[in-house]
Order: C-alpha cells, then sequence, then structure tokens
C-alpha cells in the first residue's frame, strides 16, 4: 500500500493511500466544515487520477464534523457517482455513524467497522 | 412556586453558565464544547445543591452538535457574519429540562426556521438526500434538520431586538435523559 502525499487545509488534512490497483484510501484528519473543501476534493481528485475505482474514507481521525461537512460529502458523492466511482466509509464513531444514518448518507456511502473490511467490499486485492 | 403538569412543585431555573462568541466561521464549535464543558461540570454538583444534569455520552455528543448548528445558523443567518456581530450562549437547567439558549442579534434576512421548521411541533423538514444527488437541490441545508434529530424540542423566540432559539432535553428526576 503506498502513499500518495496528503492534502491540508487549515483544520484538516486529508492523506491519500493507494491499496491496490483500483482503491485508495482518504485518511481524514481534524474537522469536516466549510473549511475542508479544498483539502477533501483534491485528495479525491488524485485517488481518481491514480486509477482508484472506490474511494474509502477513513474517518477514524475526525474529530468534528458539521452539516456543513456533510454538505461536502454529498458533493463528494456528485462527483464520484459521475466519474462513475464508489465511495466506501470506515472509522466512524457511534455518533457520526448514527448521523450518517439519519441522513441517509450510509444508503449512498457505506459504511464498514474497520479500512480491512473497506477495502474487501472495495475489491482492492 | 411554579408546578409540573403532575401538579409537583418544578425545579426553578438556574443558570450554569453563559458566554459570547464572535460571529466568524469555526467558532460554533469552541460554542458547543464550551456547553458541553459546563453541563459536565453541572453533573458533578452533589445532588443536594442546585440540580444534578447526569447526560449519557451519547446525547452530550448529540447536544453539541445541535448547540454547534444552531450557533452556525445565528452567526450566518443572523448576524450574517457582520464584523463585531456576536452570538450569546445560555446553559440553564428550567423546571425539568436542559435548556440552551442562543441568542443573536436578529438583523438577518429570511430565517431558514421558518421554512425548515414546520408550526406543528416545530417537525424540521427531512432533507432529501436523492434530490440533492440529482442535482435537484443543493448539497447543503441539513443543519435544522440534524438540530431537530438531536434535541427533544425547540423553541423559537424574538425578543428585544434579539432572535432567540432555545434547545430543550427534558431530564428525569435523576437529572438524566437517555435519549430515544
Amino acid at each position: 500500500m503506498s502513499s500518495g502525499g496528503y492534502t491540508t487545509s487549515g483544520k484538516v488534512v486529508v492523506n491519500v493511500r493507494q491499496a491496490g490497483p483500483r482503491a485508495a484510501i482518504l485518511d481524514i484528519e481534524g474537522e469536516v466544515s466549510a473549511f475542508a473543501e479544498s483539502a477533501l476534493m483534491d485528495a479525491y481528485k488524485r485517488a481518481g487520477a491514480d486509477g482508484a475505482e472506490a474511494v474509502v474514507l477513513n474517518f477514524e481521525k475526525l474529530d468534528y464534523m458539521n452539516s456543513s461537512g456533510i454538505g461536502l460529502l454529498v458533493t463528494l458523492l456528485i462527483r464520484a457517482n459521475r466519474n462513475g466511482h464508489r465511495l466506501l466509509a470506515c472509522g466512524l464513531s457511534e455518533h457520526y455513524q448514527h448521523i450518517f444514518e439519519l441522513t441517509r448518507l450510509n444508503e449512498a456511502i457505506r459504511v464498514y467497522d474497520g479500512e480491512a473490511a473497506a477495502l474487501a467490499a472495495a475489491g482492492a486485492y | 412556586m411554579n408546578l409540573d403538569p403532575q401538579g409537583q412543585p418544578s425545579r426553578e431555573s438556574w443558570v450554569i453558565g453563559e458566554f459570547v462568541v464572535s460571529s466568524a466561521v469555526g467558532n460554533e464549535r469552541e460554542a458547543a464544547e464550551r456547553v458541553v464543558a459546563m453541563v459536565r461540570q453541572a453533573d458533578t454538583r452533589p445532588r443536594s445543591v442546585g440540580h444534578p444534569v447526569d447526560l449519557l455520552p451519547a446525547r452530550l455528543e448529540q447536544l453539541k452538535t445541535a448547540v454547534a448548528e444552531a450557533v452556525l445558523n445565528a452567526m450566518e443567518h443572523g448576524n450574517q457574519y457582520r464584523p463585531g456581530s456576536s452570538v450569546r450562549v445560555s446553559v440553564i437547567v428550567s423546571g425539568e429540562a436542559l435548556v440552551v439558549r442562543i441568542a443573536d442579534q436578529g438583523v438577518g434576512g429570511p430565517r431558514p426556521w421558518r421554512a425548515g421548521l414546520h408550526a406543528a411541533g416545530l417537525q424540521a423538514q427531512e432533507p432529501d438526500l436523492a434530490a440533492k444527488l440529482a442535482g435537484e437541490q443543493p448539497p447543503r441545508g441539513w443543519g435544522l434538520f440534524l438540530i431537530a434529530q438531536m434535541t427533544d424540542d425547540v423553541r423559537i423566540l424574538n425578543c428585544e431586538g434579539e432572535h432567540i432559539v432555545e434547545l430543550l432535553w427534558y431530564l428525569d428526576e435523576t437529572g438524566g435523559n437517555e435519549g430515544p
């Protein structure tokens, strides 16, 4: 698994890791709010440029996400759908899993307990 | 003395704490964390002193989200991020509820509250993810929905030039609230 580098914008750092020829992981550290737009979108773009068809959003180091952050995830989903990419998620706390369920984001971004399960579902290897 | 619906003496109100944050993006998180810290400190008060508040960790997380979203709404729509404007946050135990009161200067334009919260029971309209993914609605617009989902009740008041939103969590006899 190789690392594609990271992007940062103020309160968030997003690290891109390749996981096999067809999947990538975005390690999201910090705050997913309006500040996170460029970091998140740039990271997704890099993952796609490296050939990923499935992108796992790893929220293990997420500190905080607000409604603007949820809006960003929706924007990311729109782009992923347009590009034929799948988004998956792992590492969400119980609180944010609950928010994913309330917003029905979990129906569009499947949530897994850990990275291994998410990558298996992504068909990474 | 105030009586509760069962005719029993209800608790009087006491203010756990109050503070002001300036209207700047990102300050809503600080406000929410300060409220949680105040509520946690209230947990440790002896039951014979004042009124205990004993929220489960999961409920505290919901409180944090609801407060952050309400403060964000106040800064964005109420104060329009005007330099020098601020949002006042008060944390109160009032009767049978923990109340977080968020007040802005109220000069903002049309409030999303009016469109987003129906009059009966202040039920927030559920944002339509499918419509958003189809480009029929903007990706944003989740704040009011989250507030409604994370609280037991919401009240909206206008008073002396301030627009006030009260978020309520009802407390049981022990000061707890296990949530839905």
